[in-house]
């Protein structure tokens, strides 16, 4: 095929594709323009019906609740999936903590960059929990929040080095913690279930809008997403860190 | 007419996206897509969805450039 015929070709393709294109855009609602009317529905029966403020929350936990334990357990075969193509293979074996990259000198530990970092980390991991705990009220959640907290630790290794974080993150306690927090949200589902109830329906007290009680089983699970979130990306970037920092090839002089 | 905001905005998205494709060495682009994924993160308030918004801080412009920067390292590693 000549680059002439190949350019028809792609002229004739790219052709149809802005004509559908056109169509399908001269289509769409004008602006800014709701019309939808699950939208409608649902923005105003959350407070009605589950005393929580926040509607994504209502829609993504309790409404579409179900969709949520889907998108959960794609993180969590993700995260399985890096942890097993992480593993420590036959040929490589456990070696020293070394901070640095071959043939390049780290610079050593610094008193203020600990300090400021472990300040920083602190305060990331206190905004991460509000986040998580106040999804029923305010913008945020478990999703959100975990991603924070997750951040959180990544600075505990910015500033102190891994040595510090396989101290205070190892890998078997961010493992359980992920484990737990997808089972605990399956957990929280099957408990309806045995109560009787549909999967996921609401059976705590719904507390009063506006306080952190609100939305009954909200709030616990949240609780789990972020820490199932919280604790699976930790878990990959420890992991990169460590095969970064210990793992060599064992056939190296 | 959408808000101005919103259409300063979009323009920088697609600006920052432009730069991520123009980005040839794996670790500028690694920086430049955390500008890319801050941005996306500042869109998403301007159209007022702030939960959406705190997803995107925390995965466009951290976990994503992080593990991406660490997958760089580590075959870097190999490649000696």
């Amino acid at each position: 095929m000549t680059p002439r015929q190949r350019l028809l070709v792609f002229l004739a393709g790219a052709a149809g594709l802005a004509a559908l294109l056109a169509w399908g855009v001269a289509g769409l609602p004008g602006f800014g323009d709701h019309r939808s009317a699950y939208g409608q529905l649902v923005t105003r029966s959350s407070v009605p019906l589950r005393n929580a403020t926040d509607v994504v929350t209502v829609v993504n936990l309790d409404v579409r609740g179900l969709d949520t334990i889907g998108e959960e357990f794609i993180l969590f075969c993700s995260v399985t999936a890096a942890a097993v193509l992480l593993r420590r293979q036959a040929r490589e074996r456990v070696g020293a903590a070394r901070d640095e990259f071959p043939g390049r000198r780290a610079p050593g530990r610094d008193d203020a960059v600990l300090v400021l970092g472990t300040a920083m980390g602190a305060l990331v991991v206190c905004f991460g929990l509000y986040v998580v705990g106040h999804g029923q009220l305010t913008p945020g959640g478990g999703f959100q929040g975990g991603g924070i907290l997750a951040a959180g630790v990544a600075l505990l290794y910015l500033a102190s080095g891994v040595r510090t974080l396989e101290r205070m993150a190892p890998e078997w306690l961010l493992e359980v913690g992920e484990a737990v927090g997808a089972g605990a949200f399956v957990l929280i589902g099957l408990a309806s279930l045995a109560a009787g109830a549909a999967f996921l329906q609401d059976l705590l007290p719904l507390g009063s809008s506006g306080t952190i009680t609100a939305g009954g089983t909200l709030g616990l699970i949240n609780a789990a997403i972020g820490l199932e979130v919280a604790a699976g990306i930790s878990l990959v970037v420890s992991l990169f860190l460590v095969q970064l920092a210990r793992i060599e090839e064992a056939d190296r002089p | 007419m959408p808000p101005a905001i919103q259409v300063a905005e979009l323009l920088v998205v697609a600006l920052a996206g432009l730069a991520v494709v123009l980005t040839r060495d794996p670790v500028r682009q690694t920086l430049v897509v955390g500008f890319f994924g801050l941005q996306l993160a500042v869109l998403f308030l301007t159209f007022q969805a702030p939960d959406v918004a705190l997803s995107a801080l925390a995965v466009g412009s951290v976990a994503l450039p992080l593990m991406l920067l660490l997958a760089l390292a580590r075959m870097r590693r190999q490649g000696r």
